[in-house]
């Protein structure tokens, strides 16, 4: 059985590779970021876009959102699809993508210590003067990462059984391939 | 000479920059948004893809279980070959997709570079197998 501090010391884990996986991320589509904490409870104004994705292993479970400004979702399409204004479809598409690459990287650090969720599909969310308050079960905290075009908002819940525990190291699976990475068999 | 290469993918973002990439080089290319809407395809492309370009996480459908259906064809199906295009990097995922038939995985965000020598060598390379 853990400990809630151990749990806690997990979750801080997780949400390392959560700031370093956003870092890389936005900055390999141009978007250079910096990173703060977030608010526990956040209250956008203006026009937003959200995107959820949940992810579940045999004792974690929760969900990873992304909350932004329209504004920085155009701004994050690639540059080669920036001939047309955007549509809200298109915006939610994008948001959706970027929570997928996003959870997916986290995920795979995840696996290379022996822990291997199962993801979602991306739920999106297009509204205005958006409120998120703090969960009420589980872990959960924002980080915030300021962009030229504005911030992104990006929140980890995790839900803990008193079993689960993440291996030390990331020896368990030498062999991964990384972002960007092709591998024929 | 490029052929016809169908890209299985729930986002429309990625299907446009993997488009636009093949697109470039000659390639023909046509879009599903899912494994379900490319079972449906697949029956009405002439001629059959000379390559997929395959998501694993999507809607209806997955890129696993249409691997699965397209096995199930039996062996009179000449299966083109897949490059698995996906976030994810779970070596049992991959395992699971290379007996399923798949001839590669690339870890998004992909580089449009690397994506266009993959489905070069995969169509020159390689004949249909069933």
């Amino acid at each position: 059985m853990r400990t809630l501090v151990e749990q806690g010391q997990y979750f801080a884990e997780i949400q390392e590779y959560l700031v370093k996986g956003s870092l890389d991320l936005f900055k390999s589509y141009g978007l250079p970021v910096e990173h703060a904490i977030g608010a526990p409870s956040l209250h956008i104004g203006g026009p937003s876009v959200m995107a959820v994705i949940g992810y579940a292993a045999t004792t974690v479970r929760g969900s990873l959102l992304l909350l932004t400004s329209r504004a920085v979702v155009a701004a994050l399409q690639p540059a080669e699809l920036r001939d047309e204004p955007p549509t809200e479809a298109a915006l939610r598409d994008v948001l959706g993508e970027f929570c997928n690459m996003l959870v997916g990287r986290m995920k795979n650090r995840l696996v290379a210590r022996g822990i291997a969720p199962l993801l979602s599909t991306p739920t999106t969310i297009f509204g205005d003067d958006l409120k998120l308050p703090v969960p009420t079960s589980g872990m959960s905290a924002w980080q915030r990462f300021s962009s030229s075009a504005g911030d992104i908002h990006v929140r980890l819940d995790a839900t803990f059984d008193l079993d689960f525990a993440l291996p030390e190291g990331e020896s368990g699976a030498p062999d991964l391939p990384v972002e960007g990475e092709t591998v024929l068999f | 000479m490029p052929g016809t290469v169908m890209i299985v993918d729930d986002s429309q973002m990625v299907r446009k920059q993997v488009a636009r990439t093949l697109l470039a080089a000659g390639f023909v290319v046509v879009e599903a948004q899912d494994g379900a809407d490319a079972l449906v395809q697949l029956s009405s492309v002439i001629p059959a893809p000379a390559l997929i370009v395959l998501d694993v996480n999507m809607p209806k459908m997955g890129g696993i279980e249409f691997l699965q259906s397209l096995r199930g064809r039996g062996p009179g199906f000449a299966m083109p070959p897949v490059v698995m295009l996906t976030t994810e990097g779970d070596p049992k995922l991959m395992q699971q997709a290379k007996a399923l038939g798949a001839k590669g995985w690339i870890i998004k965000p992909f580089r449009s570079e690397m994506l266009l020598a993959a489905v070069q060598k995969l169509t020159e390379t390689a004949p249909a197998t069933d």
